[in-house]
């Protein structure tokens, strides 16, 4: 027979075409391809009988058929949703607990969901997204091809050479920013200011809102986003409106072209005002924007289509391994190339101009998602499987009625379908209501939306929960051989058991969350008291607002200080280049001998020393500015760093020093970065020409040298008074220059921000999981009792009291509690030690939090024990044990 | 079923069982299309017209007996019904009437 050539194409019409109609339709089709065989030939035949089992797929044919199937099974389906809802509002208690323990698992594990799938889809909305890479300067052993040092940030003229030297390169942009004064109708705004090539906007998507397309023709063009529009111009149309922009000591107008949407929720580039790059050679000056040694601002770059990343870096590589050669050095500068949609999760850079995310919370809050849905499914396992002894007479029944045990697990996951999407509904109620909250603890902008990703989330969890959670009880169910669950022999050791090793997987997981949390909250608090070696304590940091130069800034924190000293509030004033809004400069040297060291800087004035409470461990402070211009003062890791005893007669061992430098003194460390870090060597001058000549490259936000900020020393006593005072005489000494400030363990606060946030976040999900397990514990406790109500009217007959009932019930449950424990311990003390090696400054492990999360869970489990032994033990025995 | 009614399609393939007779089944019917009316139609949308018009009663199918150019399969033969009839012809009539309403030789007064 001809028929096995397109057999195969008629079964798949088989699979869904209703069977009355089959042989008629077949036979059409086998026809028509008979007539096309003898017409177009064989292969054209088939694709068109191909075609035409596609056409009959069709709802007019296919539900046909569903109604039928419908029709066959839809009483026993009805039947088991029926029964199933029966035996839901029969156990009130019980179904209520599952229904909540899971509510408050899925609920979790959703706003997980969002959360990280947000994380993962950082920078995605760029349509050539795939293509773009950021240059990261990186300092390599050439010897060990070890990296010793890496930035972000990288040299202006980098990108020039390029677009030039490289084919592979479609296209180039740099993204810089400082900090600067808006001026809009004489009201002026302190306002960090990106800079940006008029390619930019054609590498990134950055819609237009409203105004030009052609954004960056000319130098004199300012970009808004929609929030900076807001802040200068509300409500009106900022297209075509002039903002006055302070660049270095001059005040230039520029107008808007364009307002733009900046995606900032899910960009890493922030920004709120954008201003042509050509500008930025005014503020850091010519020697800085056309030097290759100077990292200021971040390289991007477009790879054309069909070129391979790693070649580019291969080229890069071997540029730089050249270059390092012809030099003699034993270090090379490398450009590595990173991909756009790493820079946000990516965690081995320092951040530089970009805004970056920390990939470990985002492991950590999916693990705890995860972490609480298992233990709600475990929950209702254990629940469920538990709940089933109750059960095991009606399934004998239906057993012995001819009941299949297919039809029997069938039951039994309706009604895990029920309890499941009761509990999904109120997890998603719960999460709408909770959203707002849970954006603020984590500081995300997070909206309650059911997308088809999440829906298709919400289904898969569903019927994970579904075939997991319903699967595993009713297996247990339907193994019973009806004669044995009609017989009541259902005190199976086996199945005792196994919910007996649920529960203790159960507190070992809550008791790890637990220790962990606790470890966490201490090393926070830990990092929070550390000695700085300074005094935090009511320092007030002033802007300076660009001055114009480093004269400038001189003068008028002289006439500040002079004016403050009628301020009876104001203790003490002082100056310096880096403040601690911003990480600190850090210059290098080409030694004499060996590497280029970087080493941090600060400028800073007379009284610095004593408005911040160093303390000086050797030599002395400056005498004042005169006669300053060859001193230096450094910290102690720096006579650490070069292995020097003492300081007398050292010197930094640069190999451009046109003048010799004198160290004279040595402050005891304190910490002006991240305490993620250890204190690093660091210069104090009170003149920069004192090691400015020996420099040859740097990373900074500020150059060039000069004071940025006052640090004011405000006296104890209410603050704001003393504010009010600060204010009067900044608006007397600098009236037309706004007032902005802010105290120095603010911005320290902030810089912990971050981690304050997640340790709340983790607080509340150890409190989650303690809540779900405690929530099985109820249930299960109550399960057991109502078990053993006779056994406790007999036991009372005979003249048990509470105390007794008590003791007998809690027996078990200290097995549970030992294991838990000793399971819990060495893991949640690995996973602590871990967590700890990231900061430089840790607390020890100790065995505090282990006791005090072991004594919470004890506290727990026994309160619910005796509590339900008690409702328990209050009944009359009579009433139990009259009937039967 | 509230007033009867007939798509145009259905129409084209009741009227076209009407006039098939004993020959009336999908593959004939889609020929008969194309040949009298000019049309090229899906095999699958006639058979699904078919059912339909047999959910409404305006046809009735029976199994044809086998042959051996279909494979061995039996033909479905559509046959019309009374009702099929009747409502062909009400529609025939109904737009006859319309269409005798439409004057017949137009004439225009312009002002200009």
């Amino acid at each position: 027979m001809a028929k096995g050539r397109y057999a195969f194409i008629l079964r798949i019409l088989s699979f869904f075409c209703p069977p009355e109609l089959y042989e008629g339709i077949e036979g059409d089709l086998i026809e028509g391809y008979e007539s096309d065989e003898r017409i177009y030939g064989k292969s054209r035949a088939h694709r068109r009988m191909w075609l035409g089992v596609f056409r009959f797929f069709r709802p007019e044919i296919i539900f046909r058929n569903k109604f039928q199937i419908i029709n066959i099974y839809s009483p026993m389906w009805r039947n088991y949703l029926k029964v199933g809802w029966r035996n839901i509002l029969k156990n009130g208690f019980y179904s209520a607990i599952n229904v909540f323990g899971l509510a408050l698992g899925i609920g979790f594990a959703y706003l997980t969901f969002l959360y990280v799938s947000g994380e993962l889809r950082y920078d995605h909305f760029h349509e050539k997204a795939d293509r773009i890479y950021r240059i990261v300067e990186q300092t390599v052993d050439v010897n060990t091809a070890e990296v010793t040092a890496s930035s972000v940030v990288t040299p202006i003229p980098l990108s020039t050479s390029l677009i030039e030297e490289y084919p592979e390169v479609e296209n180039v942009a740099r993204f810089g920013s400082f900090s600067s004064v808006v001026e809009r109708e004489n009201e002026s705004f302190s306002q960090s200011v990106v800079v940006a090539d008029h390619n930019f906007f054609q590498l990134f998507d950055f819609d237009v809102i409203s105004g030009s397309n052609n954004l960056f023709s000319t130098q004199n063009e300012v970009v808004l986003s929609k929030k900076g529009a807001g802040i200068y111009f509300g409500d009106r149309d900022a297209v075509g409106k002039v903002l006055d922009i302070k660049l270095k000591d001059s005040i230039v107008a520029f107008t808007v072209s364009a307002v733009i949407d900046n995606h900032s929720d899910e960009s890493s580039l922030t920004f709120d005002v954008i201003i042509p790059f050509e500008n930025f050679e005014t503020i850091i000056g010519p020697e800085v924007y056309n030097s290759m040694n100077y990292g200021v601002i971040e390289t991007f770059l477009l790879l054309k289509e069909d070129k391979s990343v790693f070649q580019l870096e291969e080229k890069l590589n071997e540029k730089g391994y050249k270059e390092s050669e012809e030099r003699g050095d034993t270090s090379a500068k490398l450009h590595a190339i990173q991909p756009l949609k790493d820079i946000h999760l990516n965690s081995n850079y320092a951040s530089g101009i970009t805004r970056t995310g920390n990939p470990i919370y985002v492991y950590v809050l999916s693990g705890a998602g995860l972490l609480i849905l298992f233990m709600a499914c475990v929950n209702f396992v254990s629940l469920t499987s538990g709940h089933s002894f109750n059960r095991v007479k009606e399934v004998g029944i239906r057993k012995t009625m001819g009941a299949f045990r297919s039809q029997i697990r069938n039951q039994l996951m309706a009604e895990t379908f029920i309890i499941g999407l009761i509990a999904t509904s109120v997890g998603l109620v719960l999460v709408y209501f909770s959203m707002p909250f849970f954006n603020q603890l984590i500081n995300a902008t997070l909206a309650f939306s059911i997308g088809l990703s999440n829906f298709l989330f919400i289904c898969f969890l569903l019927a994970t929960i579904v075939l997991v959670a319903g699967g595993i009880p009713s297996r247990l169910l339907t193994i019973l051989q009806p004669v044995q669950a009609l017989n009541r022999g259902i005190e199976d050791s086996g199945r005792k058991v196994a919910s007996k090793t649920l529960v203790i997987i159960q507190f070992t997981l809550s008791l790890v969350l637990l220790i962990g949390t606790l470890i966490m909250n201490d090393q926070m608090d830990f990092i929070y008291e550390k000695n700085l070696g300074f005094d935090k304590e009511r320092l007030f940091e002033v802007s300076l607002n660009n001055p114009s130069s480093g004269e400038t800034a001189e003068r008028l924190v002289e006439v500040f200080k002079s004016e403050a000293a009628t301020e009876s509030r104001i203790m003490s004033t002082t100056a310096s280049m880096n403040d601690y809004q911003e990480p600190w400069t850090k210059l290098d040297f080409e030694q004499v001998e060996g590497d280029p060291i970087g080493l941090y800087f600060n400028l800073v004035e007379t009284d610095y020393l004593e408005t911040m409470k160093l303390e000086l461990v050797a030599g002395r402070w400056f005498n004042g500015k005169a006669g300053s211009g060859n001193q230096i003062v450094v910290n102690e890791s720096l006579l650490k760093y070069f292995n020097w005893a003492d300081h007398i007669g050292k010197q930094i061992p640069g190999k451009n020093f046109s003048e010799g430098h004198e160290i004279i003194g040595v402050v005891k460390d304190f910490h002006f970065s991240s305490l993620h870090n250890q204190v690093e060597p660091l210069i104090l001058v009170l003149d920069k020409k004192a090691i400015i000549s020996g420099v040859t490259g740097l990373t900074t936000y500020r150059w060039p040298p000069m004071f940025s900020s006052m640090t004011i020393r405000i006296a104890p006593g209410e603050i704001q008074s003393a504010l009010k005072g600060i204010e009067g005489v900044w608006a007397k000494v600098n009236p037309d220059a706004p007032f902005t400030g802010h105290f120095v363990d603010d911005s320290l606060d902030a810089q912990y921000a971050n981690e304050q946030r997640w340790k709340k976040a983790i607080n509340y999900s150890s409190v989650f999981a303690f809540v779900i397990s405690i929530l099985g514990l109820v249930g299960l406790v109550r399960l057991l009792l109502q078990r053993k109500v006779k056994e406790i009217g007999i036991r009372k007959v005979l003249g048990s009291g509470f105390g007794h009932l008590v003791l007998h019930f809690s027996k078990g449950f200290v097995l549970v509690l030992v294991s838990a424990n000793l399971l819990a311990w060495p893991f949640a003390w690995w996973a602590g030690q871990k967590w700890l090696q990231a900061f430089t400054y840790r607390i020890e492990l100790s065995a505090m939090p282990f006791f005090i999360a072991s004594m919470i869970v004890c506290f727990g489990v026994f309160s619910v024990v005796i509590y339900l032994t008690w409702r328990a033990s209050l009944m009359r025995p009579v009433d139990i044990l009259k009937n039967e | 079923m509230g007033k009867a009614y007939l798509g145009e399609f259905e129409e084209l393939v009741l009227t076209i069982v009407g006039i098939l007779q004993e020959d009336a089944y999908g593959n004939a019917i889609v020929a008969e299309i194309k040949d009298k009316a000019d049309r090229k139609v899906n095999l699958s949308a006639v058979h699904v017209t078919l059912y339909r018009l047999e959910d409404k009663g305006y046809v009735k199918s029976n199994m044809g007996g086998a042959t051996n150019e279909r494979g061995g399969r039996r033909k479905r033969i559509f046959t019309i019904t009374n009702a099929g009839l009747a409502i062909l012809r009400s529609m025939k009539e109904s737009r006859t009437e319309l269409w005798k309403q439409i004057p017949q030789l137009k004439i225009s007064y312009g002002e200009g």
